[in-house]
């Protein structure tokens, strides 16, 4: 199965919510994809790319809670 | 895909053969080909799971309201939930449990999940693609199987997603 990359929106090309695009920038290299699936993207906002797609906005508290489950995950290893 | 045996041959053994064969990263880039190539005709071999059913009926839209003529699609998508159900309906299957890939659920949700939780007791975790998510599927996958506990969990964000969407 393919993967889904994150990445952040820089900029939005186009008007129509349909076939606008957005360029995106991941890690090291900034793409195009399209934004036909997220009409409520703005630039600034991390989202999830997938086959030249962006298919969800995600945010940033969304990082950080998943690296607090991490820490979570280590205390577990170091109780008795 | 390009190596995938047929019942004769396969695409890249018949690109080695003359046959113009392309790879590209998303249906739009095939669409650009026949934009650029009006005189062939351009099929895109559509493949894939839930997620990438949404961007070839995106890339057909497009085609058609550009009035492209030479573009169409061998349509092969696939859905995930059956793929599960015909593993753990194996007399040999020894998975006790799955990371239930997080694009997947951000275009169909997780409820298609929940009837083969019940039916085969695993715990199915939705999990996104970063070392730190893989990390938390397993554990919480591991947590359920100890605790003889299985249902579904969904990481925090996807859930919320699901409530936007009412």
């Amino acid at each position: 199965m393919c993967l889904a990359v994150p990445g952040k929106l820089l900029e939005i090309l186009g008007d129509d919510p349909l076939t606008r695009n957005g360029k995106i920038a991941f890690a090291g290299i900034v793409k195009e994809a399209s934004l036909s699936f997220l009409p409520e993207a703005e630039v600034g906002d991390y989202v999830l790319v997938h086959a030249g797609f962006a298919i969800t906005v995600l945010d940033e508290a969304e990082a950080k809670r998943s690296l607090e489950e991490l820490n979570r995950v280590n205390a577990v290893k170091k109780s008795p | 895909m390009a190596r995938v045996p047929g019942c004769e041959t396969n695409l890249l053994a018949a690109k080695a053969n003359g046959a113009d064969l392309r790879l590209v990263y998303s249906p739009l880039d095939a669409l650009d080909i026949a934009r650029t190539n009006p005189g062939k005709e351009v099929v895109f071999f559509a493949v894939g799971f839930e997620t990438t059913a949404p961007t070839t009926a995106m890339t057909v839209y497009r085609a058609r309201q550009e009035g492209i003529k030479n573009f169409s699609l061998l349509v092969s998508h696939v859905l995930v939930p059956p793929a599960i159900e015909a593993i753990l309906s194996s007399p040999a299957n020894t998975v006790q449990g799955f990371l239930a890939a997080g694009h997947v659920c951000t275009v169909m949700g997780y409820e298609a999940y929940m009837p083969l939780a019940e039916k085969f007791d695993v715990p199915i975790v939705v999990t996104g693609f970063e070392p730190v998510d893989i990390v938390q599927g397993v554990y919480l996958c591991l947590r359920q199987l100890e605790e003889g506990r299985t249902n579904i969990r969904v990481p925090f964000a996807l859930a919320e997603t699901r409530l936007h969407k009412g």
